[in-house]
């Protein structure tokens, strides 16, 4: 099996927006999405059309357009859907993540507090 | 029913400042989010910058784009050895324009529409380069009048006329790289293979041509400068000019795809006999295109360097003749898997 392709955050965020979207994945909703999961941090929405032609080219996600409809000028949607590559790219960040997590939360909150530590 | 959408004026603007292959979905996706005219040209503003790099790193070739430069560079005269006591050495000068005309060819392979034919393509990149060129070099003699740099930066009649060289290879770089069936793939599959073998032959006809046009004006250019200027290379150049009149010929004998055959197991072998053909055709004509570049490091660069015992000018010229190799190297590689592509395409057809 090969090895599965390593995410940056951002890309995570991405991926995790298109997972949860599900049928209705495309430009507006994936931001709108991708703020929701980063707040309060703002996401640029240049930044989200970047990174999905990104994963595109990856092969991490597949793209198609929809019918053009009015409130869009006559333009259409286009949607994203993930591959099995992308599944397994999150996946793998999941993972990482929960690890940290576990070992983040087996801290006690008075272990982070550096600054009242004896030097 | 009607939506709230925004005035036309800023509309087309913000169109206009989006690369093409991505319009469609995020002019529709701004309509979608239209809340006001500012709100409508800051977002679009905003997503300008990202689309166009995200568009130059997709539509762009880094062995395309690196010939484009090293043939700019080399014609513009980088690569010429310095007189003693020169004021702006010819790199230096050189490397001006060639900066400049590589941004315009990136920023215009951004915003280039996904149907364009490859000539259109090859012709508005010699266009668009030899634009910038001149906007460098008159923004060079606007500094130079206003003395905040010398003279020297500027290129002398000679330069102009060796740079102009440099525009038919531009041309054929882009026109060459197309294999002339790549809509057939794109589709799916081939619902007439006579209509797209038709196709694939006007698609070479147009390419032969361009490339005869782009020989010969290479021969024309070069044989005024050789008669102008008589440099010290020029039995070389020369025999050189020789070689591009007999490939020239060639080209107008054997470049062309045989004519629509009759009967569809024949016209299938046909099409994948051609496209091997043209591939191998093609491949010999790259590597002779930067043949005359090849020459130019060994006279300018290596030779010197061996004479005057100059190690880092060999390293230089050597390193520059590898790079130049290996950039040839990956276009031919990258047409063939693709011309590969085709003809085993052509084989699983029903």
């Amino acid at each position: 099996m090969s090895e599965a392709y390593s995410l940056g955050q951002f890309e995570q965020l991405v991926l995790t927006a298109i997972l949860t979207l599900r049928d209705n994945a495309y430009g507006v909703t994936i931001h709108a999405k991708v703020e929701d999961l980063s707040r309060p941090r703002k996401a640029a929405l240049g930044a989200v059309y970047a990174t999905l032609d990104r994963l595109e080219d990856k092969g991490l996600i597949a793209s198609w357009l929809s019918d053009p409809t009015p409130e869009r000028g006559g333009r259409a949607k286009r949607y994203y859907r993930l591959e099995k590559a992308g599944v397994r790219a999150l996946r793998d960040s999941a993972r990482t993540a929960r690890r940290i997590i576990d070992i983040v939360e087996s801290w006690g909150d008075g272990e982070w507090n550096f600054a009242s530590r004896p030097r | 029913m009607e939506f709230r959408k925004p005035p036309a004026l800023i509309d087309w603007l913000v169109t206009t400042l989006i690369p093409p292959a991505q319009r469609e979905a995020v002019i529709g996706d701004l309509w979608e989010r239209y809340s006001s005219p500012m709100q409508f040209l800051s977002e679009g503003v905003q997503i300008m910058p990202y689309a166009v790099a995200s568009q130059i790193r997709r539509a762009s070739s880094f062995a395309v784009l690196a010939l484009q430069g090293f043939a700019l560079f080399a014609c513009l005269g980088g690569f010429i050895p310095d007189l003693a006591g020169a004021a702006v050495p010819h790199w230096a000068r050189a490397a001006v324009p060639t900066a400049a005309a590589l941004l315009g060819l990136l920023l215009l392979g951004a915003y280039r529409t996904p149907s364009q034919r490859p000539l259109s393509s090859g012709a508005l990149d010699a266009i668009a380069a030899a634009v910038a060129v001149i906007l460098a070099e008159a923004a060079v003699a606007g500094l130079a009048a206003e003395q905040l740099i010398g003279p020297g930066w500027l290129f002398l009649q000679q330069g102009i006329v060796m740079g102009l060289t440099a525009l038919p290879v531009l041309l054929i770089l882009r026109v060459a790289s197309g294999i002339d069936a790549q809509s057939r793939l794109a589709e799916g599959g081939v619902s007439d293979l006579a209509d797209d073998y038709t196709r694939f032959e006007r698609g070479v006809r147009w390419r032969n041509l361009a490339e005869i046009s782009a020989c010969l004006a290479i021969i024309l250019v070069s044989v005024s400068f050789l008669l102008r200027y008589n440099p010290p290379i020029a039995p070389i150049a020369w025999a050189t000019q020789a070689v591009f009149a007999a490939l020239t010929l060639y080209l107008a004998i054997r470049g062309w795809a045989r004519p629509l055959p009759s009967g569809t197991g024949q016209l299938r072998a046909q099409y994948q006999g051609e496209l091997a053909r043209q591939h191998r055709l093609r491949r010999v004509m790259w590597w002779w295109w930067f043949a005359p570049l090849f020459a130019g490091l060994g006279l300018n660069l290596i030779a010197p360097g061996i004479s005057q015992n100059q190690p880092l000018r060999i390293a230089l010229g050597a390193i520059a003749a590898l790079a130049l190799a290996y950039c040839i190297a990956k276009l031919v590689s990258d047409r063939g898997r693709r011309v590969k592509q085709e003809i085993g395409a052509l084989e699983t057809m029903g």
